[in-house]
């Protein structure tokens, strides 16, 4: 075990516990995002269900 | 007499300037931060944008799971910090300790002047050491009273630092330095810096079984 491969060892390892923490971030959002989303659709829904019982 | 105070079991402790690994570590260091870095921007940055994501919420179902998402975020980030710190710990030790493992009678592995000077590195080593330890002597029953023993001076190490009230900045007093050499001398002789390189490869395995 060298100097060399010590810190080649912990800069791949320390890129993939970067990258997947990034990648979880995201993961993280984005379903955020389809949750606004879908709120927001689920009130477009009831507005048009309720303007459609009242006949309009 | 203290732990601190004998003689180490395995090494002799002088000077050995040239068996510090300062450049290696520099540019660890450097590297080390960056990824810290890295990894608390994504997540400040994340959690910033549920928040703006809450706070044009008017629904309050919404809202309350947004709020949960953000702390899911924090936690998370908290775990791969802790990831990234084992690390660094593990790292620190590998390139302090490497080049004296393997031999009948180590050098101290990094000199007390040198800790001296670099008080923030020798209280990374030394608690990396001493983490090392404990996870040690948990699985290697046989040598768990050697370890047991570095593990305190490790410790009194640490306290005589934290008592000797060195700034982040500033110096450590040679006879603070001293002991810590010593810590790490007796460290180099049980292996720790392997120790070190392992938990890397143990997180890459586990990493890449993720991917």
């Amino acid at each position: 075990m060298t100097a060399d491969e010590v810190r080649n060892a912990y800069d791949e390892a320390s890129a993939l516990v970067v990258a997947e923490h990034a990648a979880r971030m995201d993961a993280l959002l984005e379903r955020a995002r389809m949750r606004v989303q879908g709120t927001k659709d689920q009130a477009r829904i009831d507005e048009v269900r309720e303007r459609l019982a009242k006949g309009l | 007499m203290s732990s601190l105070e004998r003689t180490p079991e395995t090494a002799e402790l002088r000077p050995s300037e040239e068996a510090l690994p300062s450049e290696s570590f520099e540019s660890f260091e450097q590297a080390a931060g960056a990824a810290e870095l890295a990894l608390v921007a994504k997540g400040l940055s994340t959690e910033n944008e549920l928040m703006k994501l809450a706070t044009k919420q008017d629904n309050g179902d919404t809202f309350a799971a947004l709020m949960q998402e953000i702390r899911e975020a924090r936690e998370e980030s908290r775990r791969f910090r802790e990831d990234l710190a084992r690390l660094r710990s593990g790292t620190a030790l590998g390139l302090a300790l490497q080049a004296q493992e393997g031999r009948a009678i180590a050098p101290s592995p990094i000199s007390a002047e040198a800790l001296s000077e670099h008080p923030e590195r020798a209280r990374t080593l030394l608690e990396s050491v001493e983490a090392s330890a404990r996870e040690r002597e948990d699985h290697i029953p046989e040598a768990a009273p050697r370890l047991r023993t570095l593990r305190e001076e490790t410790s009194e190490a640490l306290m005589r630092i934290q008592e000797s009230g060195d700034s982040r900045y500033g110096t450590l007093s040679m006879k603070v330095a001293e002991i810590a050499a010593r810590a790490l001398a007796n460290a180099a002789g049980l292996g720790l810096g392997v120790a070190g390189y392992d938990i890397l490869k143990e997180v890459t395995k586990a990493y890449r079984a993720k991917a």
